[in-house]
């Protein structure tokens, strides 16, 4: 996918993007415990910074932003919480699955097994 | 190109999301945990689309694609805050006509919208300023 984007950018272009991804320096068993409850968390060992390089991106940078992903996750967690039964008459038996969904993300992050990062990076003339 | 089945059925829930769920409840949630109501449900603020709109260097000059966009978020937002162009892309038909419906109401410089998937997107070589996506499923 980073592939794509830099084809798809003029010279000097910039890419921005969110992503969730496992912690590294994790064990086998914790990176795919990390995987399977991520929600779309990337399944490669190899760090962002190198991927983008290989997709011929400059200028890289990646912040850690894992402290307001936990705060945002509980929020939703407790939001949909609050409003149970109006939730559920609306979305049925999936606020179940989303509210059981979101508890593992949180409990994934507080474990240490998921990160979020904000990734920056230039492409090159 | 092919999707796995886990894909396939989160296009299926997303689709169905976008198509039901605007309702002043959700909205208030989303008002609450993201700090506004573009039809978000993902993890991204509104404080950290403004930082990605700076890091995408965003001017009304420029052109942004905003892929996984589902329905406009953050692409519109920054299209309204900046005076970028844009153009959205995600796999959900539904997500998308949401998204052009609010382009329509706030009078946005909407270039373009296209269901297409992030492995595959259908625009030529450098046809963009600046790219951005928030944990898009690709």
């Amino acid at each position: 996918m980073l592939r794509a984007c830099r084809r798809l950018l003029k010279p000097r272009g910039r890419l921005a993007f969110f992503t969730i991804v496992a912690a590294p320096g994790l064990s086998e068993s914790e990176h795919r415990q990390a995987v399977r409850l991520g929600p779309r968390a990337t399944d490669s060992t190899r760090p962002i910074d190198e991927l983008m390089g290989a997709a011929r991106f400059g200028s890289v940078d990646v912040t850690d932003v894992t402290e307001d992903f936990l705060h945002t996750a509980r929020a939703w967690h407790s939001a949909f919480a609050r409003h149970e039964a109006e939730l559920k008459d609306i979305v049925g038996t999936q606020w179940d699955e989303r509210q059981t969904e979101r508890g593992e993300i949180i409990q994934a992050i507080e474990e240490g097994l998921l990160r979020r990062i904000l990734v920056m990076g230039t492409t090159r003339n | 190109m092919g999707s796995s089945k886990d894909e396939q059925q989160a296009r299926a829930d997303f689709s169905q999301r976008y198509a039901t769920e605007r309702t002043s409840v959700v909205e208030n949630i989303e008002r609450s945990v993201i700090g506004a109501a573009w039809g978000a449900n993902g993890f991204t603020t509104v404080e950290q689309a403004a930082r990605l709109g700076e890091a995408a260097g965003l001017a009304p000059d420029r052109h942004l694609l905003d892929i996984g966009t589902g329905q406009g978020w953050p692409g519109l937002y920054l299209s309204k805050q900046t005076g970028c162009r844009v153009t959205l892309t995600d796999m959900p038909f539904e997500g998308l006509e949401a998204a052009l419906q609010r382009a329509a109401r706030l009078r946005l410089d909407i270039t373009g919208a296209a269901v297409a998937s992030a492995k595959e997107l259908p625009f030529a070589p450098e046809s963009f300023d600046a790219v951005i996506h928030t944990d898009v499923l690709c």
